[in-house]
């Protein structure tokens, strides 16, 4: 392979997504990882593809644009990687809780979102086994979900096929200037490109530190449960209302509101716990224990269902809950695209666009101000 | 030995304190104690000791049961189960 | 809250280690809280019946009545965590009350299963591992069927194929992949075990007795049938494990009793953070140990075959070892007959190993991965297309390993099949990804939800 036109850092679902824009705008790409494909978030998650929990604003027009772009993808690669418009469920039990959902709904819908209110009995006739006493939810048809590694490893695929290369195992351990182009120093050897896609994820901040730049990229842990495979219980994505007050949070301490879903592989995972607590893998019983009991009061049923594993993921996230995307001030060339929290699978191709767009110099489907890096980094 | 009726299959049968489900099911001719999720294939018992998870049946409506490490008891219904099984 | 007890030792595991560790610590008026899957002690090797006599024979099996012991069976360790010197045991008894029990010394005995191999027919029902046939027999006086062949390696397979003789099944055929000649190679370590060696004479005698004929150098390289085993195809097998084209035949059974040795049940230890290796003489995922028997893990212990297979004689002796260590005793003797024993144990694990031509006994629709149906055809195009490469990929990608058994009978085969495809060898952080699980054996969302009982 002769020099790449463009290195892409990171083989998680972002990086894989940015590769395949690239790819398919006729550049020659080169994917280093520092482990294998999907091995870090995008291989701990639930795969949502949501606009359900956007308020108005500019992730919401990215998750828009995303959601479409993520059929479009679909239908042109190929490959079964499980992506269903399962549609979520929205649910309240109290009376300020509904307030606000309804308040949330009628912004949306304002910004042409499918956001229809449901009552009792319409609600159990999209989800005959949630909790009786349950009577208000907000039903979003256009929320999807895939199989994350898979989505990540067909990209992928469409890349190699491509004549792009995807090297596992390839830590990067400095990112300088070389002339008009940026030179990538890994434990394989030197690689040079101009331009480099920051797709890091979690670990974006220290990629970016490795150009002499800075992203205030964190991790926040989130758990989630996966029961035994069980009979259909579950219809949609059905949501707890304080799910989207939490994703908004930034507060420390532990948080939890149930997401209970069904899989195609027949598991039902329950969600969704958030803690900023660095890179810590202690197992935590008692947020197994209370992600369990909100997962029941939504769905009693579950009650005698098996948990079957846990598994945790660290969703990256910038202080203003924003994704980073766009070229750095400090290293003409490099382009950030991560710090997605929990919406890395279903913003990654809209993502991948706007990364396309600025590395060819193109208007865009939206202005990309709002996510650009410079609100972190001064430009020297 | 204690006698004990449980229903297998809808039907009222004779078990021993103390005899696993699977050893029942063996006792009736019956190997099978599902079929699979994806491909419908009959399964029954292969570790016999609580590690492989192959001979999940439904027991007094909760499925995945281990037929090889349950017990039978007085009046336990058991139900063969087709893939994931029926909600109770 | 649940208090922290350092007197009281928990040993997890009601097999011979456990058992023996138990016996050893309660003489010395400890305090010991055995933990065990079983219903009654005894484990995979001492599993017996109800009426069985067997506890008269053994004092290790008479040790649960000790007033010093709280003996805990029916009871899994769903989870576990270690922190700041303390493990934390949450426990599932009879899979309806949780418990948690919290100590500063903690000695693991959770013994091994059968290992499997996959060939095309292996998930039809009747075909069971040799130990699940045996714990049919012993622990429930009932019969798989009433033809069977058994078959696999190691010097297992005897026992199990004399215990249904002797409960007047007709055993079809005994069919052991090594060859006898690779005793003679052994001679000098085997004589540290005289007792085996004896045992072992008397099995061929009942064996030739019976008129069951042994067929060495060969394996059943695959099952057919509708609903159950029906027949099974017997093959000559070169030392390499790869079949000799033209020598199959096939044999009808209505049962299969396969093993192909042990793999070490590491979940628990792994759990609370043990360091693991691989064991270079059957490539299996061990607990590593100090010449204590204990782990990475200060205060934690481990005896028996998650060390290491090596037997019932070697596992009472490290679960002796373990206690005397804990109880800062006289250890030489001990030390010298765990010598001995290991020296046997490698040379029959050397008799009796598993070469990897077996990984061309498979046919695409092989089913790999038993509890979410991954075939190899499945596995192999996650390796070609998908550019899986290891063990992790290969979970993710195809879900081998995913099912209700988290990759306890498959993970092992599945880490040296992509091996082998990928041009790999299996990488040491292959097995150890495999080997965690957090939540260990399952447990109903709704006791999850309602918290331990302290």
């Amino acid at each position: 392979m002769t020099n790449p036109d463009v290195i892409v850092i990171g083989a998680g679902m972002v990086g894989a997504a940015c590769a395949l824009a690239l790819t398919e705008a006729g550049m020659e790409v080169l994917v280093l990882d520092r482990s294998t494909i999907a091995s870090g978030t995008s291989g701990a998650g639930e795969g949502n593809i949501l606009v359900s929990d956007k308020e108005p604003g500019p992730e919401l027009t990215l998750a828009r644009r995303s959601r479409d772009l993520w059929f479009e993808i679909s239908e042109r690669i190929g490959g079964d990687f499980e992506l269903e418009a399962k549609g979520s469920l929205v649910i309240s039990r109290t009376s300020s809780g509904i307030a606000q959902l309804r308040h949330l709904a009628d912004e949306q819908r304002n910004h042409f979102v499918e956001a229809i209110e449901v009552g009792s009995p319409e609600l159990h006739d999209l989800e005959p086994y949630l909790a009786p006493e349950i009577a208000f939810g907000i039903h979003y048809p256009e929320d999807a979900q895939c199989q994350p590694m898979l989505a990540t490893a067909h990209m992928l695929r469409m890349v190699r096929l491509a004549g792009g290369r995807v090297s596992e195992r390839e830590e990067v351990l400095a990112i300088s200037q070389a002339g008009n182009e940026l030179s990538v120093r890994t434990i394989g050897g030197d690689h040079t490109a101009p331009f480099v896609v920051n797709a890091a994820g979690s670990w974006a901040g220290e990629v970016a530190a490795l150009a002499g730049s800075a992203l205030p990229i964190a991790p926040r842990r989130g758990f989630i449960l996966v029961t035994a495979p069980a009979p259909k219980l579950v219809m949609h994505k059905v949501y707890d209302a304080d799910y989207v007050a939490n994703v908004a949070s930034g507060e420390a301490d532990l948080q939890s509101s149930a997401v209970v879903e069904s899989t195609k592989s027949g598991t039902i995972l329950i969600g969704a716990s958030r803690e900023r607590i660095g890179f810590d893998s202690h197992l935590e019983i008692a947020i197994l224990r209370r992600l369990a009991a909100q997962a029941i009061a939504l769905f009693p049923s579950l009650a005698k269902i098996d948990l079957l594993r846990a598994y945790h993921g660290f969703r990256p996230y910038a202080p203003d809950h924003l994704p980073v995307i766009g070229e750095d001030p400090l290293c003409p060339g490099l382009f950030h695209a991560a710090g997605h929290e929990g919406a890395g699978i279903g913003l990654a191709p809209a993502t991948a666009e706007l990364i396309r767009d600025a590395v060819l110099k193109k208007p865009s489907f939206m202005d990309p101000t709002p996510f650009s890096p410079r609100r972190f980094v001064a430009s020297s | 030995m204690t006698q004990i009726r449980v229903i297998l299959n809808g039907e009222s049968i004779t078990s021993r304190e103390g005899q696993s489900v699977g050893a029942l099911l063996l006792e009736h001719e019956q190997r099978a104690t599902r079929t699979t999720r994806q491909n419908a294939r009959p399964r029954g018992m292969f570790c016999g000791i609580g590690i492989c998870f192959d001979c999940l049946i439904t027991i007094n409506g909760i499925t995945n049961q281990r037929a090889c490490v349950t017990n039978v008891e007085e009046g336990m219904t058991i139900q063969t189960q087709q893939g994931s099984g029926a909600i109770a | 809250m649940s208090t922290i007890s350092t007197e009281q030792i928990v040993v997890v595991g009601g097999g011979p280690a456990g058992l023996a560790a138990a016996t050893s610590l309660v003489r010395t008026g400890a305090r010991v809280i055995l933990i065990d899957a079983g219903e009654r002690p005894g484990g995979q090797y001492w599993r017996h019946h109800a009426e069985s006599s067997l506890a008269a024979k053994h004092e290790e099996l008479r040790i649960i009545a000790h007033p010093n012991v709280e003996y805990l069976a029916k009871t899994n360790v769903w989870a576990a965590t270690y922190r700041d010197g303390v493990s934390t045991l949450h426990l599932l008894i009879d899979g309806k009350v949780e418990r948690e029990i919290r100590t500063r010394t903690l000695i693991l005995a959770t013994g091994a299963y059968d290992r499997s191999l996959p060939f095309p027919g292996w998930d039809l029902p009747g075909v069971m591992t040799a130990g699940g046939v045996q714990a049919l027999l012993k622990g429930q006086k009932s019969l798989v069927g009433k033809e069977i062949v058994v078959a696999g390696t190691g010097p297992f397979l005897l026992p199990v194929a004399i215990g249904l003789i002797m409960a007047g099944v007709q055993v079809k055929a005994i069919v052991e992949a090594s060859r006898p000649t690779a005793w003679f190679t052994k001679l000098g370590a085997l004589t540290h075990n005289d007792g085996k060696l004896k045992d072992f004479i008397t099995f061929q005698k009942i064996i030739f007795g019976a008129k069951v004929k042994i067929h060495y150098g060969s394996a059943i390289v695959a099952a057919q049938g509708s609903s159950c085993v029906e027949q099974v195809t017997l093959a000559k097998i070169d030392r390499k494990f790869v079949i000799k084209p033209g020598s199959d035949r096939q044999i009808t059974c209505d049962a299969l009793a396969v093993g192909w040795g042990f793999t070490p049940d590491l979940s628990l230890a792994v759990a609370l953070g043990c360091a693991s290796r691989i064991d270079p003489r059957d490539g299996s995922l061990v607990i590593d140990v100090d010449e204590h028997q204990e782990t990475s893990v200060p205060g934690i212990y481990a005896a028996g075959e998650i060390t290491g297979i090596g037997g019932s004689a070697l596992a009472l002796t490290e679960g002796r070892l373990a206690a005397a260590n804990i109880l800062k005793a006289q250890t030489e003797d001990l030390l010298r007959l765990r010598g001995k024993q290991q020296i046997f144990a490698n040379a029959l694990l050397d008799i009796y190993g598993v070469k990897n031509g077996w990984t061309t006994w498979q046919d695409e629709a092989t089913v790999l991965c038993r509890c979410e149906e991954v075939s190899v055809g499945d596995l192999r195009k996650a390796i070609v297309e998908l550019g899986v490469s290891d063990l992790r990929g290969a979970k993710l990608l195809t879900r081998a390993g995913m099912g209700m058994c988290q990759g306890r009978v498959c993970g092992q085969f599945v880490a040296e099949f992509v091996a082998k495809e990928s041009g790999r060898q299996v990488a040491l952080k292959d097995l150890q990804g495999f080997a965690k699980r957090p939540v260990i054996t399952p447990i109903p969302l709704g006791l999850l939800a309602k918290g331990a009982e302290r």
